[in-house]
């Protein structure tokens, strides 16, 4: 059980932003660890096994996109990446290479916050519902495991979560809003690349062809739908 | 003089050879004809005056110098037999004739006179529609006169078949000339095309354009400039990308150095602002304006970044379909401005847009509104096949007509001693961001009678 408290590591190198950020969650009651370095952050991020990962881009020698994919490589643990350019490559080199979400610098607190709630709280079992099966792909929401023909597929909670608002209405078709409305907890204007990157992720690991997907199909300028392959 | 538009160099090429070859044929069958009716008409008079001459010699030698009207009569009968021509006799007061539409009065009036007064004469002239030759003579000074009609028409007819063909023929030779003409053209016009398509390429952006330069005529010299200018062009576009590309970095740069320090002061603000109530009153204070002055300085970087990132031509753009309507409304909401504003919607026009150059645009315009203006504030919506028109209206004081066309301008505000809070970037940006789209926004003002800022926005049905 995850509660609104949780152990954070923030990867920043910049010694006031850390001190500042450090601050700020701990006054809402999160724990926090930080790490100045890429190589600090890992050794870091495999002693304390936190419940999230705040990721700065930009650090000196290993960069945050080689930590969130070294970390990726081991864990499912969500990873928030804080990006200082709004260069929009940045944003989907973070997201393909795993993070969870992002947020911009310089941020308000408040944002912040509600993108760690939004989250954790993917990590959360749904509500009990039925084991779901589409061609040789097993979803149980209850115990939060999906199998592809017998063997388990390690989802991160997000794209579990995307794989679980998906497969609730096969058939039907979802837009990037309402999904980033589901999934990430963006009430408006979320940015829908972080539902076509997660996609493509999800395709990555359930489809038999990532390039040709049977499953998690795209329906042109609208968004995406779930399709059983019976 | 000007006259309209000139022609075409094909045309003009084909129009020279085709009158050309007018003013050839017309001067070769010209001057053929006449030299044929010429000789045609001088053989068929010197045959006919033969003839006659043979006739008269006949009558000399076997009529007598004043002959009966019997032995005349006998001696045209022999004739009729003998010539091709139609003969009219007059001896004294009597006439005889071979056929009857023949009479004295066919005579022409100067053949007569000539006659009578002793000479032989031939005369082209027309009975009724018909062509004859009229030759006159008398046997002896006060014998018999006598006139041959000699029919003329077969002549007339070659002579007009000959006029017939000769028209047909430089007919012909014109159209075929106009048709060289226009191959011609083609061969000239070959380099030409070639060039303008060049000319073309360039003009889209193919600066690798090249045209073939061989030889030595003028259109290989113009080749070769051509090659030359879209050389130098490409050194100079290379140069503007690079420069670009160094705006381009600072402007990255500096975003990443601002931030950086804005990060920590507005994360430190906001601690501070959480943490007030164990501050003195003079230390809340102070934290109040640090806290208000950090949110506005961010705001500032964030809005020179932004219109730095629009002069850079480095805005990116990620079209969507969208409701206008439903953004608009979603625009309010999340600024907690609904309820507050009235939004009027002439039906739910969709486009492909940009949703968030599009929410800073509404957050913009209906902010201004709410400073500068006094409620009630309406946006109305309406839409064409293809434009998306947003009105945002206000009922406060208006803008003055000296200020209406500065508004846009960055940094310029219309009364200096009022701070409104603002960046002084707002109405800059939300301009670019509709000029983005290809569209634009436009204010009216009448003072007294609040401002309406319109926006207007390309339809577009496609990404």
């Amino acid at each position: 059980m995850i509660s609104d408290v949780a152990a954070i590591l923030l990867v920043e190198d910049d010694p006031s932003t850390s001190e500042a950020v450090a601050l700020a969650l701990e006054g809402y009651g999160h724990d926090v660890e930080t790490a100045a370095t890429g190589d600090e952050a890992l050794e870091r991020w495999r002693r304390l096994r936190p419940d999230l990962v705040l990721l700065d881009v930009m650090l000196p020698g290993r960069d945050g996109l080689d930590v969130c994919r070294e970390i990726r490589r081991e864990d499912r643990v969500p990873i928030i990446m804080l990006t200082a350019r709004s260069d929009p490559i940045d944003v989907v080199l973070g997201l393909e290479s795993g993070a969870d979400d992002y947020v911009t610098k310089p941020f308000e607190t408040r944002v912040l916050l509600a993108r760690i709630k939004a989250v954790l709280r993917r990590g959360e079992p749904s509500a009990a519902e039925g084991v779901r099966r589409f061609g040789n792909v097993m979803i149980d929401p209850v115990g939060m495991v999906v199998t592809r023909s017998g063997e388990e597929v390690h989802l991160t909670p997000t794209e579990l979560r995307l794989l679980l608002d998906l497969s609730r209405r096969p058939g039907q078709v979802f837009t990037r809003q309402l999904l980033l409305e589901r999934v990430w907890d963006y009430d408006y204007l979320g940015d829908s690349r972080l539902v076509d990157v997660c996609v493509q992720r999800l395709r990555a690991k359930v489809e038999d062809d990532p390039a040709d997907p049977t499953l998690i199909q795209t329906v042109r300028g609208v968004g995406y739908k779930l399709v059983d392959p019976r | 003089m000007r006259r309209g538009r000139p022609l075409g160099l094909r045309a003009r090429l084909v129009m020279t050879f085709a009158v050309l070859a007018a003013v050839v044929a017309l001067a070769v069958a010209g001057i053929s004809y006449a030299v044929v009716r010429g000789i045609t008409l001088r053989r068929a008079m010197e045959v006919a005056v033969g003839d006659a001459q043979v006739h008269l010699d006949d009558a000399a030698a076997t009529l007598p110098g004043d002959p009966t009207e019997s032995e005349l009569r006998r001696f045209l009968v022999g004739l009729r037999s003998r010539s091709r021509a139609e003969v009219v006799a007059l001896a004294g007061d009597r006439s005889e004739t071979t056929t009857i539409s023949l009479t004295a009065s066919s005579i022409p009036d100067d053949v007569r006179t000539a006659v009578e007064a002793g000479r032989l004469v031939a005369k082209r002239t027309a009975r009724g529609r018909r062509a004859v030759l009229v030759v006159g003579g008398a046997v002896q000074p006060d014998g018999p006169a006598f006139f041959f009609f000699y029919p003329q028409q077969d002549v007339a007819d070659d002579l007009t078949l000959l006029a017939r063909v000769l028209t047909v023929t430089s007919g012909v030779l014109v159209v075929v000339s106009a048709g060289v003409g226009a191959a011609a053209a083609s061969g000239v016009l070959r380099p030409i095309r070639r060039t303008r398509a060049a000319v073309r390429e360039v003009a889209a952006g193919d600066l690798d354009t090249q045209l073939p330069a061989e030889g030595s005529d003028d259109l290989a010299e113009l080749a070769r400039a051509f090659n030359t200018m879209t050389a130098a062009l490409r050194r100079t576009v290379g140069d503007l990308r690079e420069l670009e590309a160094g705006q381009r970095r600072f402007v990255s740069d500096v975003s990443h150095e601002l931030r950086t320090p804005l990060t920590a002061l507005t994360t430190a603000c906001d601690v501070l602002d959480a943490n007030k109530d164990g501050l003195t009153d003079a230390g809340r204070r102070a934290a109040r304006i640090v806290v208000v002055e950090s949110r506005r300085l961010a705001a500032l970087v964030e809005d020179l970044m932004e219109i730095s990132r629009m002069d850079a031509g480095a805005a990116d753009m990620t079209l969507e379909r969208i409701d206008v309507v439903r953004s608009i409304d979603g625009a309010l909401r999340s600024r907690g401005w609904d309820g507050q504003v009235a939004v009027h919607a002439d039906g739910r026009p969709t486009t492909f847009i940009d949703a968030r150059r599009l929410d800073a645009i509404i957050g913009n315009l209906v902010g201004n509104a709410r400073t500068y203006g006094r409620p009630p504030i309406a946006v109305s919506v309406g839409s064409t096949a293809d434009t998306v028109e947003i009105d945002v209206t206000d009922a406060g004081d208006g803008i003055l007509p000296q200020h209406l066309s500065r508004v846009f301008d960055r940094f310029y505000k219309a009364d200096r001693s009022r701070s409104s809070g603002g960046t002084g970037l707002g109405l800059a940006i939300a301009r670019e961001n509709a000029r983005l789209h290809g569209g634009d926004i436009t204010v009216a003002s009448e003072p007294g009678h609040g401002a309406t800022f319109t926006v207007r926005l390309p339809r577009r049905r496609e990404a």
